[in-house]
């Protein structure tokens, strides 16, 4: 346990928890804990968009996922030069104008006021709280790697300590916590990853001795799908690109920017932010590999290339500020994800169902409810013995196969129906969640070829499915204020 | 509150749009099954193009995007089929990448900065959401508000 790191880490989880303090000062109503108020400025929206969008997916899974898979595993970070736009091209307007004319908190929200159907409402709700359950999984399991890192400990008590910080201050301060906190970390991290990027490359000897020397044991490695193929490495590079349009976690910051024409600058900060963060997933992966690969080192757990490089090659401080910054990022994930998935329990579904707890009750349920989601995502991340990256793509790919198609296309093609929505979210619900199931218990045999990348196939599908079964269903009216949304 | 008719508003254009990102991820989706990867990097191409289209079209009209995307596809279509038939092996190498990764790195991962994300920021106001088109959005809801 090296005493810099661990004074820096603690000073910057001290930081963090003010902040949340803060935060709850702010919040009294269900409207501040659900959607930060919508009040929130172009600069925080879009740094929030970014960290919580990369968080510990891309700093703990990425680097791991280079190193064990290869540069094939860079077609998941190319799409973010573009994929940001893609959110604000299709929805950043017409989402921030759905919540001028109605009363908007929620993904579910703008699907009913879309459709006008409670099942389309009710199957969001279930299909981000499954979306959900990976996306913690994925948040607290990055939590308990660093934190083991930064204190000697178990990874089992890394995650106990990562979660019972998180449920602090989702608990007390919401949305606007898991903002907040995501706007710090997001400058921090911007520069840390900077500086890493150098050192990591200037320890493998640059990028074209690293190549060479790895190429020279490893050939595949270095291939442009690496060890996972082109069907793989494509699929990753289109669900990662248009699937942006399901994930709440990026598009429902949208209803809470405080003006509607400062959504203009805000795409380009987020996408060049999210790109220099991407540096270290290059750069960190590529260099551990090359010391594997040269036999200076053994690295069994490929979750831990990013922790072990910074431990073994970077200044203790900002190996501190790294560690503390990564697994603060991932808190203020788990804070907005957290967030989400409670407002899916507490308020989607009883209004799925006819009911309409009152903002006082949402409220306060809404509290407990984000408590439970706490233990569960812990026992999730000790028990699943998954990659950190693994269990981020399953929720980015359920988000995607169920959402994109009745959110993206839905608010912009007027002849998308009720049955398409609904057609389109059950079927990535089921098939995502079939697939997927059977691939991690083995009940059948691999149902798709092994160079189909599962998540990719139900995702076209879902497109499918969506324009098909609208074209084939009955149009139906769509109410004037959200037909004046879809033509601004 | 008025809505003017629907050809105003270019919904044609976008139904064939939408067909045309259906009939893409169909394609995709035999490609994918059936191996056929350069095929596949098309349609995905084709229905990346197809969506930002729908999104940012304007009265059935793409007016300073057209160009811009069509760049985007032409990019995407060019950096993905690189990555399969360049080689990939690290006897020579391009900025510290075998060809075939840095046709990856410095088309699919840098270009498209400039030629998406970057317009959205300097069309915005003249094309994404005018002035005008706020000022009649928020004058049809103050009138809403009211009665």
């Amino acid at each position: 346990m090296n005493t810099t790191i661990v004074i820096t880490a603690a000073a910057y989880f001290a930081l963090m928890l003010a902040i949340g303090l803060w935060a709850a000062r702010r919040t009294h109503t269900s409207q501040d804990y659900f959607a930060a108020g919508k009040g929130v400025g172009m600069i925080a929206i879009a740094l929030a968009t970014m960290s919580s969008a990369m968080s510990g997916f891309l700093f703990v899974g990425g680097p791991g996922l280079q190193f064990r898979f290869g540069f094939g595993t860079l077609l998941l970070t190319f799409p973010v030069s573009f994929s940001f736009a893609m959110a604000w091209y299709l929805l950043a307007k017409r989402m921030k104008l759905l919540s001028m004319v109605r009363t908007m908190q929620t993904v579910p929200d703008a699907i009913y006021a879309r459709y006008e159907s409670n099942l389309a409402r009710a199957l969001a709700a279930v299909a981000i709280l499954l979306g959900v359950v990976g996306y913690l999984g994925t948040q607290t399991l990055a939590m308990g790697v660093v934190l083991g890192r930064i204190f000697d400990i178990s990874l089992t008590a890394g995650v106990v300590i990562g979660v019972s910080i998180v449920a602090i201050y989702a608990v007390a301060g919401g949305m606007i916590a898991g903002i907040y906190t995501d706007v710090v970390q997001g400058g921090i991290m911007i520069l840390a990853a900077l500086i890493i990027f150098v050192l990591a490359l200037s320890a493998g000897g640059g990028m074209g001795n690293m190549v060479s020397g790895i190429g020279a044991t490893n050939p595949d490695w270095i291939g442009p799908f690496g060890l996972v193929g082109p069907g793989v490495a494509i699929g990753w590079f289109l669900v990662f690109s248009l699937g942006i349009l399901g994930q709440p976690q990026v598009v429902h910051k949208f209803y809470m920017i405080n003006d509607v024409r400062r959504l203009r600058w805000g795409v380009l900060l987020a996408t060049l932010t999210g790109m220099i963060a991407c540096l270290i997933w290059l750069s960190v992966g590529t260099t551990m590999r090359y010391f594997v690969e040269t036999g200076s080192l053994e690295l069994p757990n490929p979750d831990e290339a990013a922790p072990l490089f910074m431990l073994t090659h970077a200044p203790a401080l900002l190996a501190g500020i790294f560690f503390a910054g990564v697994a603060a990022a991932s808190m203020s994930t788990a804070d907005s994800f957290l967030i989400i998935g409670a407002s899916a329990l507490v308020r989607d579904l009883p209004l799925a169902l006819g009911r309409q707890p009152s903002a006082t009750t949402q409220l306060r349920v809404g509290r407990y409810v984000t408590l439970l989601l706490c233990l569960a995502a812990g026992t999730l991340a000790v028990v699943s013995g998954q990659l950190v990256a693994i269990l981020g793509i399953f929720g980015w790919g359920i988000f995607a196969a169920a959402l994109a198609p009745a959110l993206g296309l839905g608010l912009n093609w007027t002849r998308a129906t009720p049955a398409g929505a609904v057609a389109s979210i059950g079927f990535g619900i089921v098939a995502t969640l079939a697939l997927e199931l059977n691939h991690q218990f083995g009940w059948l045999p691999d149902l798709l070829p092994g160079f189909v990348y599962r998540t990719a196939a139900v995702f076209v599908s879902s497109f499918i499915v969506f324009i098909g079964v609208s074209l084939l269903s009955p149009r139906r009216a769509i109410a004037p204020d959200v037909l004046a949304v879809m033509r601004a | 509150m008025t809505i003017p008719s629907p050809d105003t508003y270019g919904e044609r254009e976008r139904h064939r749009l939408v067909l045309g990102l259906g009939l893409a991820c169909l394609a995709a989706l035999l490609a994918m099954f059936s191996n056929q990867m350069l095929v596949f990097a098309w349609s995905v191409s084709l229905a990346l193009t197809l969506s930002l289209a729908l999104g940012v079209m304007q009265q059935g009209k793409l007016g300073p995007f057209r160009w811009p995307l069509a760049a985007a596809l032409a990019v995407w279509l060019l950096a993905l089929t690189l990555m399969q038939v360049l080689p990939r092996g690290p006897e020579r190498l391009v900025l510290g990448f075998t060809p075939a990764v840095a046709a990856g790195v410095y088309l699919l991962w840098l270009l498209p900065l400039v030629l998406v994300t970057l317009p959205y920021a300097l069309h915005f106001d003249r094309f994404v959401l005018t002035p005008a088109a706020y000022e009649g959005f928020a004058a049809r809801q103050r009138h809403r508000d009211e009665s």
